[in-house]
């Protein structure tokens, strides 16, 4: 407890609060009043409302109660002007209940985790990727419109639209509040870990904009998928995708130079890779790997760990990546797998071998056009030394991409081969 | 049983509805005090049933089958004013006490208040 003698609470400590709070108090209030939709507007506006007034105040006695308290009068408020706005305007204010709720649709949800409910509802498999991308970084994150822009260089009101759209999608489903059944968890739970990766991704490689790296973003992923981990310990691959988020994460610092520019694996200080993630990581490895259910996130987890392991990029064991590699294609139908394999396939066997693993990918619709495959050709090329086709091949790669340190290391890239 | 009603108001008064209480801090207390005297009474001489708030009618599902199938809509069914607020459920011993009991619950909600028979079990007995 926070009497008012004591002294304001730092905003940080506020934030974290709030954070971890957020995905409890969104669900206290949709278990009790229902509208998901409303509630998650509402308990957004009590965030907000919590921000500005804690730091003034202090932190309530039981902050959890307060904001739930603000969060209810909100969804109140907003319910009463759209009831009077149907009423106004005499709109039709029926919806459609699922059919099953007359059949044996019974549930108890008394023990379901509020948190992982949550998040189950903002990856709803009806809502498009970029939506619960940015509906989970919202209801389950905390996290609020303005700072979701920011971290994912959109306009606010980009954001606000995807989280409403989000939301229609899943009332019109007929999604109700509770985990999916046991039949359907593996494959919600799949997209669960995709958008969290997404998220991962998304601050890790801005897919636009000027600054390479957005640590929150990857911050903010991996402490979601903590969370994920700690409410489902027995998914193997729960802790591969962690896994993989540390071992990645751990090399932020090595990965751009003093002017943000981009800095490729085998030009990397490793010195500067962050051992406290890489010791995390891969202790987290040895605890899934030998549960023997492996999966594409334990697989890439493991190849990182790999190039954890080597001390200098000419000590890396290319041949278990290429073994690894091999195992994870079959699983994943993934282009930009096949693609880093083919990178593996060179390191290990030479360009020519890599080159032709390229030529077989070139048809595939998802890769067309996709700048990393006319990256690594020009790489391949350039070891190759054929110096001039790779030269226009970088050259070619840097119009196709949208990040401006890419495109600024890829024509580096090819002046250097002139 | 003993119903009470109200519009909006009633809920902004406490700080239930849309907004913190209109009613300052200490009428708050004092309304939530004298209620929870009133039921504490009743409870210790054995004649409640049970009784409970309702939340902001804004709240209200109204809910009915058509064609087989599930429809709801949000907000009270009706135009009216007024909607169920609260109920008491009593058991007394004559007529008499529960118009009582009644009188002073309309005084304690400051509102109209209704008292009406619960079937018995079986339905009307004499």
């Amino acid at each position: 407890m926070t009497g008012p003698a004591e002294e304001v609470p730092a905003e940080a400590r506020i934030e974290d609060l709030l954070r971890e709070l957020a995905p409890r108090v969104l669900a206290a209030v949709t278990r009790r009043f229902g509208r998901f939709d409303l509630a998650e507007d509402a308990v957004q506006e009590a965030l907000l409302a919590a921000v500005s007034g804690w730091s003034q105040d202090g932190i309530p006695p039981s902050p959890a109660a307060w904001l739930t308290t603000v969060a209810v009068r909100r969804m109140t408020d907003m319910l009463r002007s759209e009831q009077a706005r149907r009423r106004r305007e005499q709109l039709d204010a029926t919806r459609r209940l699922p059919e099953s709720l007359l059949g044996d649709d019974s549930i108890t949800t008394a023990d379901q985790d509020d948190t992982l409910v949550i998040l189950f509802l903002c990856c709803h498999p009806d809502v498009q990727p970029a939506s619960q991308l940015t509906l989970t970084l919202r209801a389950v994150g905390g996290l609020t419109t303005a700072e979701i822009a920011r971290a994912l260089l959109v306009p606010e009101a980009t954001v606000g639209q995807r989280i409403s759209r989000a939301k229609q999608r899943i009332s019109q489903s007929g999604a109700r509040f509770r985990l999916p059944a046991p039949e359907q968890r593996r494959q919600r739970l799949d997209v669960v870990m995709q958008v969290l990766y997404l998220i991962f991704n998304e601050g890790y490689t801005a897919s636009s904009g000027t600054t390479l790296q957005r640590v929150e973003l990857a911050a903010e992923a991996i402490r979601l998928t903590r969370m994920l981990r700690e409410k489902l310990p027995s998914e193997p691959e729960v802790g591969g995708l962690l896994a993989l988020m540390l071992l990645t994460h751990a090399r932020r610092r090595a990965r751009t130079g003093p002017t943000g520019d981009l800095i490729p694996l085998a030009e990397q200080d490793r010195s500067r890779w962050d051992r406290e993630l890489i010791s995390e990581g891969v202790a987290l490895l040895e605890d899934v790997l030998p549960r023997r259910r492996p999966g594409p996130y334990q697989l890439q987890a493991a190849i990182a760990a790999v190039h954890a392991e080597a001390e200098r990029f000419e000590d890396t064991d290319w041949a278990q990546i290429v073994a690894l590699y091999d195992v994870l294609v079959r699983m994943s139908a993934d282009p930009v797998v096949r693609l880093n394999s083919a990178v593996a396939v060179a390191m290990h066997r030479g360009p020519a071998a890599g080159l032709e693993l390229l030529d077989s990918l070139a048809t595939d619709p998802k890769l067309t056009g996709h700048h990393r495959l006319a990256a690594v050709r020009a790489h391949l090329l350039e070891q190759s030394g054929s110096l001039d086709t790779a030269r226009q091949a970088y050259l070619a790669a840097a119009k196709l991409t949208t990040s401006a340190p890419e495109q600024r290391y890829l024509r580096a890239r090819a002046a250097r081969l002139v | 049983m003993i119903m009470t009603f109200g519009d909006e108001s009633a809920w902004d008064t406490l700080g239930l509805g849309g907004r913190e209480s209109t009613w300052s801090q200490e009428q708050v207390d004092a309304h939530y005090q004298a209620m929870g005297e009133f039921y504490g009474e009743l409870a210790a001489n054995g004649e409640l049933v049970t009784g409970f708030g309702l939340a902001d009618p804004s709240h209200t599902l109204t809910i009915e089958v058509v064609d087989g199938r599930p429809v709801a809509s949000d907000g009270p069914y009706a135009e009216a004013k007024e909607v169920l607020a609260g109920f008491g459920i009593i058991e007394v011993d004559s007529h008499d006490r529960a118009v009582e009991l009644a009188a002073r619950f309309s005084a304690l909600v400051e509102t109209r208040v209704e008292l009406r028979p619960v079937l018995e079990q079986g339905g009307q007995e004499m």
